[in-house]
C-alpha cells in the first residue's frame, strides 16, 4: 500500500519483479537517472523556448512516475504537455516546469532515502 | 517437440518502460523478449521479424504509424502492438486500420492487458500455424498424380482431363459407376486450382430431404419459418471463393432443379425468408452416376440445366477396366493399411493376383479397398494368398461375367452359380431363370456334373 505521506510508491514495482529485488533496485537507479535528465532538459529547453522538446521529454518521463506512483509529479509532466500541444497560452510552462523539478528533487530524495534504509536493513 | 520460441521486440525510447516491458514479458519462460530504443536500432539489427512487436507511437527518430507501416510491408505476419502515452481514438482506428494487432494506453493496467494481447496473439499464431500445416497436408494429399493410382491408358485420359480443368474456371461433370472416385476426382480438381485456399464444400444431393434442399444449399434468414431461429447461409456461401461439389445430381428434385438454374445463371443466390439476392463466386462441380441424358428423356432431369452444367466431362472408367490398375490399387491399399496399422507390408502371391484380375469389382475402387483391408487381416503370413481375397460381397454372376466363355458354358456357369446362391434348390433356380427343371437337369448331365 502507498504511504500517503511518500510522493512514489514501489508497490507495482514489487509486484512484478517477482521477488527479484536486483530489479526493483535497478528499475529505482534508471528513473532517478532519467527523470533526472529529462527535467534538466527540460530546463535547458525554457531557455531555447523549444516547447517542442518540452512536451515530447514531458511525454517520454511521465509514464514511469504513473507506476512509481509518483502523482504529484505526473500531474504536472501531464499538465505541461497538454498545455504545449493545445497552444494554451494561458499557462506558464516555466513556472510548471520548476514545479516539476521540485517534485522530482522530492521524489528522488525520498526514493533515495529509501534505498538506504534498506540497504542497513 | 522442437518449437520455434516465440519472439517478442519492444521498441521504446524510455529507458524504464523498455526494461519494464522486457521484464513483464520475460516472465513467460515460452516467449524470447528483446528490447530496442529506436526505430532504427530495431530495423538496423532485427536479423528477423519477429512474432510480435510492442511499438512506442512517439519514438525520436520515426512516427509510429511509418514504423507500423514498414514492419507490415517486410513481414505482413509480425503482429504489432502500438503503445502509447494518451489515449487517442483515432490514431487507435486508424492503426487498427493499417495493421496494428491492438492499441494500449500506458496505464497502470498495462501489464495485464499486454500479457493477454499478446497470448491471444500466440493462440492465433499457433492456429494460422496449425491451419497452414493442415492445408499443406491437404494439398499433398489430393496432389493426383500421386494420389490417383494407376497407369492404365483410361487413367492416364483422366489426368489429362483434371490439368486442363484446373487450368480453367469450367464447370466440370464427373459421371462413374458408384465407387469410381468422383468426390477424389472433384477434391483434387480443387485443391490443385487457384482456388485450393477457399472451401470446398461437398454436397450429396442424396442425402438432403427435397423439402430441405433450398434452405441448405442457399440458407436462410431468422423467422424464415418454424425453427429459424438464426440466420444460416447455405451451401453455396460457404463455398464463396471455392469449390462446390453437388455430389448425385441426377437424383436432385426436378422442381427444385429450376431454382439451381438461375442461380448458376445469375450467379447469386437469395436466402429463404429474404428478398437480397446475394453473389456467389464458387467453381461448380457435379457427379452421377446416372446417365442425365436419359434422365432428360424421362423427364427427370431438365435439358436447360443440363446444358448449363455440362462443362467438361470426365468420365470415371469402372475399376474392371482399368487392367492392371487392379494390382497397383491393390499394393497402394496394402501399404496404406500397413501404416495406418503399423505392420509389415506383404506381397500378393500369382494366384491372389489372378484372382483380383478376375473380378468385375461392382463397386469399383471402394470395393476393392475393403477386400484389400480384410485380406490383409486374414493373412498370416507374409504373402496374402488367394484365399485370403474374400469376393463373398460380390454377385455371383459377376464372377461368371469376368471370365470368357462360350454362350453355352457361360449358359451352365450361370445355372451353377444359381444352384450355389439358392443352395442347389433347383425349383427355385429353375423359376428365378424362368426355365423348366428338366433343362438344368439335362444341362448339369452333359456338362458330367
Amino acid at each position: 500500500m502507498k504511504d500517503e505521506n511518500r510522493s512514489f510508491s514501489l508497490d507495482e514495482l514489487n509486484k512484478v519483479s517477482n521477488g527479484d529485488k536486483k530489479f526493483v533496485e535497478e528499475m529505482v537507479a534508471i528513473f532517478i537517472r532519467t527523470t533526472d535528465e529529462g527535467i534538466t532538459e527540460m530546463e535547458s529547453a525554457i531557455k531555447k523556448n523549444d516547447m517542442k522538446l518540452i512536451a515530447d521529454m514531458a511525454h517520454k518521463i511521465a509514464p514511469p512516475c504513473r507506476h512509481m506512483g509518483a502523482t504529484a509529479l505526473l500531474n504536472c509532466l501531464v499538465s505541461i504537455e497538454n498545455a504545449i500541444r493545445n497552444s494554451d497560452k494561458s499557462i506558464d510552462i516555466a513556472q510548471l516546469v520548476e514545479k516539476a523539478k521540485k517534485e522530482k528533487d522530492i521524489v528522488i530524495s525520498e526514493l533515495k532515502t529509501e534505498i538506504i534504509k534498506k540497504d542497513v536493513t | 517437440m522442437n518449437e520455434k520460441p516465440f519472439t517478442i521486440y519492444v521498441i521504446e525510447d524510455n529507458e524504464w518502460y523498455n526494461k519494464l516491458l522486457v521484464h513483464n514479458l520475460s516472465l513467460n519462460p515460452d516467449y524470447k523478449v528483446k528490447g530496442f530504443h529506436t526505430a532504427k536500432e530495431f530495423f538496423d539489427t532485427a536479423a528477423e521479424m519477429p512474432d510480435v512487436v510492442t511499438l512506442d507511437y512517439l519514438l525520436p527518430d520515426m512516427n509510429g504509424a511509418d514504423v507500423l507501416s514498414k514492419i507490415k510491408t517486410m513481414n505482413p505476419d509480425t503482429e504489432v502492438i502500438v503503445i502509447s502515452e494518451q489515449e487517442n481514438i483515432e490514431t487507435a482506428v486508424e492503426l487498427i486500420r493499417n495493421g496494428a494487432y491492438d492499441y494500449l494506453v500506458k496505464e497502470k493496467e498495462i501489464r495485464e492487458r499486454l500479457l493477454s494481447t499478446v497470448n491471444n496473439i500466440r493462440k492465433n499464431a499457433s492456429l494460422k500455424t496449425r491451419i497452414s500445416v493442415l492445408e499443406k497436408e491437404v494439398q499433398k494429399k489430393y496432389d493426383f498424380q500421386s494420389t490417383i493410382i494407376g497407369n492404365s491408358p483410361a487413367i492416364l485420359n483422366i489426368f489429362q482431363l483434371i490439368e486442363k480443368a484446373i487450368s480453367v474456371n469450367i464447370t466440370v461433370t464427373v459421371t462413374g459407376e458408384t465407387g469410381t472416385g468422383k468426390e477424389v476426382i472433384a477434391k483434387a480438381i480443387h485443391y490443385n486450382s487457384p482456388r485450393k485456399n477457399k472451401p470446398f464444400v461437398a454436397v450429396n444431393v442424396t442425402a438432403i430431404p427435397s423439402e430441405l434442399i433450398e434452405s441448405e444449399l442457399f440458407g436462410y434468414e431468422k423467422g424464415a419459418f418454424t425453427g429459424a431461429v438464426a440466420r444460416r447461409i447455405g451451401k453455396f456461401e460457404e463455398a464463396n471463393g471455392g469449390t462446390i461439389f453437388l455430389d448425385e445430381i441426377g437424383e436432385m428434385d426436378i422442381n427444385f432443379q429450376a431454382k439451381l438454374l438461375r442461380v448458376l445463371q445469375e450467379k447469386e443466390i437469395v436466402r429463404i425468408g429474404s428478398n437480397t439476392p446475394v453473389k456467389i463466386d464458387c467453381r461448380v462441380i457435379v457427379a452421377t452416376h446416372r446417365n442425365l441424358q436419359a434422365q432428360i428423356k424421362s423427364g427427370h432431369f431438365r435439358e436447360d440445366l443440363y446444358y448449363r452444367l455440362f462443362g467438361l466431362l470426365i468420365e470415371l472408367p469402372p475399376l474392371r477396366e482399368r487392367g492392371k490398375d487392379v494390382l497397383i490399387l491393390s499394393k497402394f491399399f496394402m501399404e496404406q493399411f500397413c501404416k495406418e496399422n503399423s505392420l509389415n507390408p506383404k506381397s500378393f502371391s500369382e494366384d491372389a493376383q489372378k484372382k483380383l484380375l478376375s473380378y468385375s469389382f461392382p463397386g469399383n475402387v471402394r470395393e476393392l479397398k475393403s477386400i484389400i483391408e480384410l485380406a490383409m487381416v486374414m493373412s498370416t503370413g507374409d504373402v496374402i494368398q488367394s484365399d485370403d481375397i474374400n469376393l463373398a460381397s460380390s454377385g455371383v454372376l459377376n464372377d461368371v461375367m469376368s471370365e470368357e466363355l462360350t454362350m453355352k458354358n457361360y449358359e451352365l456357369a450361370i445355372v451353377k452359380a444359381f444352384l450355389k446362391k439358392y443352395d442347389d434348390n433347383i425349383k427355385l433356380v429353375a423359376e428365378k431363370l424362368d426355365i423348366g427343371q428338366s433343362t438344368i437337369y439335362r444341362m448339369l448331365k452333359k456338362s458330367g456334373s
